[in-house]
């Protein structure tokens, strides 16, 4: 549906260096730090900003030299960018009048666009202005769905509404993807806003994409140190193989002082990542046999309660992060300061490749 | 503890109210010192008037209540709308072109534009005159040459030297003069204007189907319209009591070329100076009205929108 062959694209010190295929119907996420490039690579994209090298093609159509309005690219900017000297109506009703359509067929999509977004109330306001940040974001919506694009592109859609309204409207744009079938990329930095949209999705840092697939693969099976760090995995070691491990396809490696063990055959130097999620915390009193797992003696640093979670800070051999249910870290009955033991399985072990 | 003093520096409130009155002062206190420029200037005219001779005074009136002066009245007011609307014209693209695009050397293109700001008026009407005689002297040394066999005298090339014939000592100099320096003004204030306007607007409304001029048309310009409106308040103020270009280049021959500027300065060469304080209170009367007429317009148009001229 949308394929970007070698996009290359140059501004002063920076370069973009992409290719990426999205499937048409899907939601597609596009993660990664601001610098990244992901607002220059959707630009490319829209038609915004014309790449030095490379070919774009949208529902099978090279567009790589098409306007944008040839584009059938629809573009909902991070600050929604309405006309402020428009009406809520005039707004959405300005694509449909640009391309020429007839008045009644015009009236018609502005119609629909505001009923799918439930915004027939504000058709009638004379000014965007005093709309609240949700309504300013359904009426850029509405607009850009109004000129029924193959592909709608939504810059950062939430990060300028309140954290309340936020998952809601992740929920409704969710929905109106479903809805119309419609090919989409929303740009994020924020993982959960990520996982409530999306399917699919993208890291990208320093103009190059350095990961792509299935969200829960970018999560447990990052591609590199980068991605494992953005997926908010704390626990990345550098550690040496020292022969197999006690259980069948296992090895033994050492990293920071302590052993753990590594799913499958190695030697030599490897990296791995352990998600804070994945680490058992034990008293040593209480310490069952696991002989298929790696127990690495820690001290508890801290202890912050998130809410959802508590994350603990252990201080040991190796520093190591370990998330636990409130109700775990109840049971536990540990305070700061306290001897522990994490306990790590293999299966809980990411080895990072390369 | 002794219980903490409440002077106006510790108490917030008081202090915010102190800033407000400074501030409001200094904007009081800046325009009723025009408005004493203007009372005085009136009531030396107005004591004139009491004192003066018949013979002075009727030197007043017949200097005054002329057809010229209605004349120069129309010409300042013609001249500086013609000069704002050809100003506009220029600065919007140009403006336009210097916010958004990447232009080779555009350090020294905005430079050249503040240019016409920073030097003395009286120089560019120089520079304006020196340009047109050689635009002259050129055409005359690429015209035919005299044929002294058949008695034919020689003919300046017509395109090179209808320059000068147009402009020189002539209505069309005053909007020349005036257009050089009004230009640059009002090209700094559309490029601001353009600074200010979210550029995403325009790249939504291509997206929604406008070609580049559609979008600077359709969404640019409408989010500039306050910078169009001061753009056009600096340049007509400015035009209208603009002296030295317009003095020479264009002369200042009654009833022809003279404009109100020009005419006050030659009643005051010639020692009346209260010829001139009356045409310059006609100037500003005139003015005033037309700059409050402008943005009362203004300030019906941004009803809603932020405008402040």
């Amino acid at each position: 549906m949308i394929r970007l062959e070698s996009l290359r694209y140059e501004v002063a010190a920076f370069s973009l260096e992409v290719s990426l295929e999205i499937a048409r119907g899907e939601y597609f996420v596009l993660m990664g730090p601001p610098g990244a490039g992901k607002s220059v690579m959707v630009e490319c994209l829209a038609g915004l900003r014309a790449p030095s090298a490379g070919r774009i093609s949208v529902a099978g159509r090279d567009v790589t030299d098409a306007e944008p309005r040839d584009r059938g690219v629809g573009y909902v900017p991070q600050d929604y960018a309405l006309f402020t000297t428009r009406s809520v109506r005039d707004n959405i009703a300005f694509g449909p009048q640009i391309r020429g359509l007839p008045s009644g067929e015009a009236d018609r999509r502005v119609r629909e666009a505001a009923v799918l977004l439930g915004i027939e109330h504000l058709l009638e306001r004379p000014r965007v202005q005093g709309l609240s940040g949700g309504e300013r974001q359904r009426v850029a919506l509405a607009r850009a769905l109004a000129v029924r694009p193959h592909v709608l592109i939504l810059d950062e859609p939430v990060s300028a509404l309140d954290e309340s309204t936020r998952e809601s409207v992740c929920a409704e744009l969710r929905r109106l993807q479903r809805e119309l079938g419609l090919t989409t990329i929303h740009i994020s930095h924020n993982l959960e806003e990520a996982f409530s949209v999306a399917d699919r999705g993208a890291v990208m840092s320093g103009g190059r994409i350095r990961q792509v697939g299935p969200l829960g693969e970018l999560l447990r099976r990052p591609a590199g140190e980068f991605v494992a760090r953005f997926m908010r995995c704390e626990n990345i070691f550098l550690g040496a193989c020292r022969g197999a491990g006690r259980m069948p396809a296992t090895t033994l490696a050492e990293a920071s002082g302590a052993q753990f063990l590594l799913p499958g055959e190695r030697r030599g130097q490897v990296q791995f990542a352990i998600r804070p999620e994945n680490l058992i915390v034990e008293l040593p009193g209480d310490r069952r046999e696991r002989t298929g797992a790696a127990a690495v003696p820690a001290r508890l640093a801290r202890a912050v309660d998130r809410g959802a979670y508590v994350r603990l800070e252990l201080d040991g051999p190796a520093r190591l992060v370990a998330h636990l249910s409130p109700r775990a870290f109840a049971d536990l009955g540990a305070a700061e300061g306290a001897e522990l033991v994490a306990v790590i399985p293999p299966e809980a072990v990411h080895v990072i490749p390369g | 503890m002794p219980a903490p003093v409440e002077t106006p520096e510790r108490n917030p409130a008081a202090r915010r109210q102190h800033f407000r009155r400074v501030a409001i002062a200094a904007a009081l206190g800046f325009s009723a010192f025009m408005a004493l420029l203007l009372v005085v200037d009136l009531g030396y005219i107005g004591e004139f008037l009491l004192n003066a001779s018949p013979d002075r005074y009727r030197r007043f009136r017949e200097n005054i209540f002329v057809a010229e002066t209605l004349h120069e009245v129309i010409l300042s007011l013609g001249s500086a709308t013609v000069t704002t609307a050809l100003a506009l014209l220029v600065a919007v693209p140009a403006g336009y072109a210097l916010s958004r695009f990447r232009i080779r050397g555009k350090l020294l293109v905005d430079t050249l534009v503040d240019s016409a700001i920073v030097l003395p008026p009286l120089i560019m009407g120089l520079s304006l005159l020196v340009l047109l005689s050689v635009l002259r002297r050129a055409g005359e040394a690429l015209g035919t040459p005299p044929d002294p066999a058949a008695g034919v005298p020689g003919r300046p090339n017509p395109v090179l030297n209808s320059f000068y014939e147009f402009f020189v000592y002539a209505k069309p100099g005053i909007v020349l003069a005036q257009f050089s320096v009004a230009t640059a003004l009002a090209v700094r204030s559309m490029k601001a204007a353009f600074d200010a306007a979210d550029r995403r607007v325009e790249d939504v409304a291509l997206t929604l189907g406008c070609t580049r001029f559609g979008a600077f048309w359709r969404a640019a310009l409408p989010q500039a319209r306050s910078g169009l409106l001061t753009g056009a308040v600096v340049a007509w103020s400015y035009t209208v009591g603009l002296f030295a270009p317009v003095a020479i280049l264009a002369g200042t021959v009654k009833g022809r070329t003279a404009v109100l500027p020009t005419r006050a300065y030659m009643e005051v060469s010639n020692g009346y100076l209260e010829e001139a304080l009356a045409l310059t209170l006609v100037m500003a009367v005139i003015a005033m009205t037309v700059l409050i007429a402008l943005k009362l317009l203004a300030r019906r148009n941004a009803a809603g929108a932020e405008v402040s001229l």
